[in-house]
């Protein structure tokens, strides 16, 4: 099963761009997000502070993922 | 309380992310409303410093589908609680100097009260729930990331 993960800001600077996951089926967000801190350790501190959205709606961790699923994850917030 | 005279008015609600420098001028033209007997317009503008240094301009990111969505059910939000004839919210993307406007709010109403609330809500929700971000650039060439927003899980 694929994941795209779409990260943004200061995310990027960890992960860059984009990055593709492998997963089995059944695993959630919290999987992912796991997954994604031991891949980029750097990255653990930012990923704790982060919201998941999947279809422009944000998601919580216990979600399961779908195939070929686009997971965008977004740091806190620093606009205005 | 809305008042039934108005229920069938259409309303100016804009939620915007752009590219492009806000024009404020423009901004209040398609706010203007006859009904209204005040505008109340908050511009958060680039300041030449952040953190003890000397900032060259900003660069905002955003995830735009899901700001202009938040953006959109704030606005929303604030006309439930209070009287508004027109409402604008535009934020930017992109590179943002020294001076220029990042973000712009607009409320039109009846009375001033309605106005000033509605406008200090929207612009604090917006700063703290849209997937917005930016970075700082300053003058002896460094950048840092904005970090308005130490919160999590809202």
């Amino acid at each position: 099963m694929k994941a795209t993960i779409h990260p943004f800001a200061v995310l990027k600077d960890f992960l860059g761009p984009e990055v593709s996951l492998e997963l089995e089926t059944g695993q959630s967000v919290k999987d992912v997000l796991s997954i994604l801190r031991s891949n980029y350790p750097a990255a653990s501190d930012v990923l704790n502070t982060c919201r998941v959205a999947i279809h422009e709606e944000f998601v919580s961790q216990d979600v399961q993922v779908a195939d070929n699923e686009h997971i965008y994850i977004l740091p806190p917030s620093s606009g205005g | 309380m809305k008042s039934t005279l108005l229920d069938t008015e259409i309303l100016t609600n804009i939620a915007q992310v752009t590219n492009e420098p806000i024009n404020l001028q423009e901004l209040l033209a398609r706010a203007e409303d006859p009904k209204a007997g005040a505008a109340v317009i908050f511009s958060g503008t680039v300041r030449n410093h952040s953190h003890g240094k000397s900032v060259s301009h900003l660069d905002y990111e955003a995830y735009i589908p899901m700001a202009e969505k938040i953006v959109k059910s704030v606005i929303e939000d604030a006309q439930k609680q209070w009287e508004l004839h027109s409402v604008i919210c535009m934020h930017r993307v992109g590179s943002v100097a020294v001076g220029e406007s990042a973000v712009v709010v607009i409320t039109c109403s009846s009375h001033r009260d309605d106005a000033y609330k509605a406008n200090r809500y929207i612009i604090d929700r917006v700063k703290h729930e849209a997937p917005i971000w930016k970075k700082e650039f300053f003058t002896d060439g460094s950048s840092e990331w904005g970090h308005n927003c130490g919160c999590f899980g809202h």
